[in-house]
């Protein structure tokens, strides 16, 4: 079974096979044997992991291998920053943007975040609406590139 | 006598611990979204507040009296934030025959004007930055612009006059960005303020922040109960503050207190308050601003000055005098962390979410002030603040090694946190060498503070996630019966 783990901002590719493991960053490999037992204490929410070993927290995703990345705002696909609630939104599918424009407010905790138009283009789906609550990292927009 | 605490999480909490103590009944008030809280559990009585969100809710100053009325409470406690620093609300409070634990309305109404508070500081002879108003920005030249700026000298701030939470503020460099600077800030002030005055305020680079606790009874007795370092901040908000504040002069110690208690007796200040001041290289120091009620970061100036604040704030609104003895010696060293629930890697963007996991830590000396339990959903409504860790020590290296036991100590899984953040700022030179200023974090440290991964944490975090042996919580929902035992340890200070 293979399965994708990023930790820090590093992505790694997790091979099992019975209670052997690989594992790979794409420069480094090592193999090693499950734990059989271990003090750290993990709980799992969708994809993400919050881990606590030792003395540190550490968290992440954790997931079976999907083929395909997952898509970037590179690709127009814009993801709400943490579970909030869309406070303003100042698009309509079709609308043109420029780079920088404000397409939406999502509001948590007192802060509000603006999501801006990464780059110039034209609004292919708005996926959420005035007043929705939002999950962390669910896509609120796709925008085409000019 | 019941008390009731105008506030939720852990500053509701906190307070109804001293009113145990003192034989003093405890009310909460609840929006339907907190019903399952902490603080509703710990109270003697609860009301809900009708409707949603926080305007209707913890900001409704009707629904507070009423609910006063409704359970027999004679005081109001208001906490931090909500409606401690409304004038009006105070007034309310007083106009029902009801015993304000705060700041007197009038104090309130001064010093959360910023350019009132500022005359009154000059007034006593306290120094300000450089500053400058403008109240109608249109009609003054840019020649003119550029005069007001040259004497005030860069960089500066351009600030909204009747702003606050970092709108309608701008920081400038150099004299070809102060016109953009200027109208953006009017703008923003006239749509979030209805008033597009702004003034020009010299801005320092490398400050520290240091603040001094004050005390006021109704008989005209004034204390300046010891000072606190609070250079560590993000976002203009602090996240680790001590007392006192270390590797200061002890004459810089003392005009410090002197002009806090100068400017608390021109406007005839009474109870808890705190004067915030800027502090430069040379210790030039500079009045900032006065918050007009408990702070935040309290339990550090209550470790090392043996004092309950809270109790002393009830005592001053009955209208007791205080006993406290003049030139209060701090005893050894605090530090304040705040665990707030936001992704420090990531721009400190709030991270709602489940509380799944949580221990605290059985360290000594360690004080925990929260108002989270297992088993809870962080509202995205609220304020990220989720618990505060106090430790205290013989020196700032006993504490600051006492803090680093204690968040190792310290369990909480399924949200973003900033604990190892937190750990990685402790462990910093910057902070060591006492260096913080108040911008460093964002500038400079962010980048830098991340835990390292290794093979050996890989093997086991890898060993965990695969042999699916989890821990969660499952959430409690509305109507679940749970009880309060375990849930709340404070270990004291003393």
């Amino acid at each position: 079974m293979k399965y994708q783990l990023t930790l820090n901002n590093i992505n790694y590719l997790v091979e099992q096979n019975g209670t052997e493991v690989k594992l790979s960053d794409g420069k480094k490999n090592f193999a090693f044997e499950i734990l059989p037992s271990s003090s750290g204490q993990v709980v799992r929410e969708g994809n993400f992991f919050y881990a606590k070993i030792g003395e540190n927290h550490w968290e992440g995703t954790f997931q079976k291998e999907t083929h395909g990345a997952k898509k970037e705002i590179s690709d127009g696909v814009i993801r709400s920053p943490f579970p909030g609630k869309v406070t303003k939104v100042h698009i309509t599918q079709k609308t043109r943007v420029d780079k920088d424009t404000v397409l939406l407010v999502v509001e948590a905790m007192k802060m509000e975040y603006e999501i801006v138009a990464p780059f110039d283009g034209v609004i292919e789906k708005l996926l959420v609406k005035l007043g929705d609550q939002t999950k962390k990292d669910q896509v609120l927009v796709e925008i085409k590139k000019n | 006598m019941k008390l009731l605490v105008a506030n939720r999480g852990e500053i509701a909490c906190r307070i109804f611990e001293t009113c145990r103590i003192m034989g003093i009944g405890t009310v909460a008030v609840y929006a339907s979204d907190d019903s399952q809280s902490l603080h509703v559990r710990l109270a003697d009585k609860s009301v809900e507040l009708p409707g949603e969100g926080i305007n209707e809710t913890y900001l409704n100053g009707t629904a507070l009296i009423e609910a006063a009325k409704k359970t027999g409470a004679t005081l109001i406690h208001p906490g931090y934030g909500f409606l401690s620093e409304n004038a009006p609300f105070a007034e309310l409070v007083q106009k029902n025959e009801l015993i304000w634990v705060g700041a007197p309305s009038e104090a309130i109404r001064k010093m959360g004007s910023k350019v009132e508070s500022k005359i009154l500081a000059e007034k006593v002879k306290v120094s300000t930055l450089p500053w400058k108003l403008i109240e109608n920005a249109a009609k003054i030249s840019e020649k003119n612009w550029k005069e007001y700026a040259h004497k005030i000298g860069y960089p500066l701030l351009v600030k909204a006059s009747g702003g606050g939470g970092g709108r309608g503020m701008r920081l400038i460099h150099k004299p070809e960005e102060l016109l953009a600077g200027i109208e953006g800030a009017s703008r923003e002030a006239q749509s979030a303020f209805k008033d597009s005055s702004v003034f020009l305020e010299r801005y320092l680079t490398h400050a520290r922040h240091i603040e001094v606790q004050i005390l006021a009874d109704k008989k005209g007795n004034f204390f300046a109960i010891g000072d606190r370092e609070c250079s560590a901040q993000r976002r203009h908000q602090k996240i680790i503050e001590e007392a006192p504040a270390p590797d200061i002069s002890e004459k810089l110690r003392k005009n410090l207190h002197q002009a806090a208690i100068k400017l608390c007796k021109e406007i005839e200040y009474e109870g808890a308050g705190t004067i915030e001041f800027l502090v430069d290289e040379k210790e030039n120091y500079y009045f900032l601003e006065m918050n007009t009620r408990l702070q935040v970061e309290h339990p550090v100036t209550e470790a090392t000055a043996n004092l309950d604040l809270v109790r002393e704030q009830i005592r001053i609104a009955l209208g007791e005098a205080l006993t406290i003895k003049p030139n209060l010696k701090p005893r050894g060293h605090a530090i304040e962390c705040r665990i707030y629930a936001e992704d420090a890697q990531n721009g400190f963007v709030p991270t709602p979410g489940p509380v799944r996991k949580l221990d605290w830590p059985t360290t000594r000396n360690t004080r925990i002030d929260t108002g989270i339990t297992e088993g809870q959903q962080l509202s995205h409504r609220y304020d990220p603040l989720v618990a505060k860790l106090t430790t205290w020590g013989n020196s700032r290296e006993e504490a600051r090694f006492q803090m680093l036991e204690a968040l190792s100590q310290t369990t909480l899984l399924g949200f973003t946190h900033n604990i190892s953040f937190l750990k990685e700022l402790l462990q910093s030179q910057d902070f060591i060498d006492c260096k913080l200023t108040t911008g460093l974090i964002e500038a400079k440290l962010v980048h830098q503070l991340k835990p390292v991964v290794d093979e050996k944490i890989l093997k086991e975090l890898v060993s965990l996630l695969l042999t699916g042996h989890e821990q969660s919580t499952p959430l409690r929902h509305e109507g679940t019966a749970t009880s309060v035992q375990n849930l709340f340890s404070t270990i004291s200070l003393s």
